[in-house]
């Protein structure tokens, strides 16, 4: 059993999936689907559409020159078995596996180095094209405090309004000592509505 | 590629892939052996007007001049510029025979320069027809004469 690449996206191409191409000079193409068949049917060029391998290794997203990655090849030189040669090249396979995976960390990690500077550098270039955006924050803002004051003023007015009711606040509390404070401020606030009604009322 | 049609991309119409033009624009010798074709009755222009990168016979030395000045010819060279893709890149890029796909590449890098440096002798020598070829309007109706009488016989 072989695993063969698909000839457009390089990925695995099982026994019993995908399709064959045999061009009239003797060379395989195999594709894993019939996504990468009909791309290759229009000549579609694989290094230019970014969802195939080949577009990831030419444009630098991945590591594609290596000393780890020069061991899979076709030899076409029969090996004859044995056991001792098995079992390094098991044990080899492993561990090359485990450098191959520590050198595309590093990779990926040094290719996004940099990424959040170059991302604040062009935010600011584009506040600095665009000071309508800073403008249109600042309006923002004027919006907010402005309803903020207007709260805080509303809740003055109460305050002073309670500062008038405090006594007869007093009064309710000692008539509710044994009360939740929550209870306490809910009673607070019908006294409250109880006097705005009245103050309604008179006006 | 012009428009969509369904037609055009079935694998029985298939024209002759990039990598393989590639090949035949590689030496000079290959060059030489597809500009002097021989006498076809079977091909349009009896295969003595033939563009390489096209792949493709004109009928007539008008015709391919004609050709070579078109948009279809042009973007036909600029694909050509560079190194095409072979089912070595598709293996390498998923980690088989990284060795021999680098090795190609370095081959093709080498090839570029060699072309930058006699550009100018290879167009001509890609453009200009075959000895034959130029002959060939003189001496045409001969050639025909003499299959003929070789048919003949």
């Amino acid at each position: 059993m072989r695993i063969y690449q698909c000839h457009f996206c390089s990925s695995p191409v099982y026994p019993g999936h995908g399709i064959m191409f045999v061009r009239n000079d003797a060379k395989e193409f195999r594709f894993c689907r019939s996504k990468c068949h009909k791309a290759f049917k229009q000549r579609r060029n694989p290094r230019k559409l970014k969802w195939t391998k080949a577009f990831r290794k030419a444009a630098g997203k991945e590591l594609a020159v290596d000393s780890t990655l020069t061991f899979a090849a076709r030899r076409n030189v029969p090996v004859r078995y044995n056991r001792d040669l098995v079992a390094t090249t098991l044990k080899a396979m492993a561990r090359v596996e485990e450098i191959r995976q520590r050198r595309e960390r590093a990779f990926y990690k040094n290719r996004m180095k940099g990424n959040k500077e170059r991302q604040l550098a062009l935010d600011k270039k584009l506040v600095e094209s665009n000071p309508e955006l800073l403008r249109m924050r600042e309006v923002e803002l004027a919006k907010k405090l402005a309803k903020e004051e207007a709260r805080a003023a509303r809740e003055q007015g109460v305050d002073e309004e309670e500062e008038e009711e405090s006594d007869i606040d007093m009064e309710s509390e000692v008539e509710s000592e044994s009360e939740s404070e929550q209870e306490q401020v809910r009673q607070k606030v019908l006294l409250k509505n109880k006097k705005r009604s009245t103050k309604r009322t008179v006006l | 590629m012009g428009r969509y049609s369904v037609k055009r991309y079935k694998t029985k119409r298939r024209t002759r892939d990039l990598d393989l033009i590639y090949d035949d624009l590689s030496s000079r010798e290959s060059i030489m052996k597809l500009k002097n074709q021989e006498l076809d009755e079977t091909k349009p222009g009896m295969g003595q007007f033939y563009c390489i990168h096209c792949a493709k016979h004109f009928e007539n030395e008008h015709a391919i001049r004609g050709h070579y000045k078109s948009k279809v010819h042009k973007r036909r060279l600029k694909e050509l510029k560079f190194k095409p893709y072979t089912p070595l890149e598709s293996e390498a890029a998923s980690g088989l025979n990284v060795n021999k796909f680098l090795e190609s590449v370095e081959k093709a890098k080498q090839r570029q320069a060699m072309e930058q440096e006699h550009k100018q002798e290879l167009t001509e020598l890609v453009e200009t027809n075959n000895p034959k070829g130029i002959m060939l309007e003189s001496t045409s109706e001969e050639a025909l004469e003499e299959k003929e009488v070789v048919m003949a016989d």
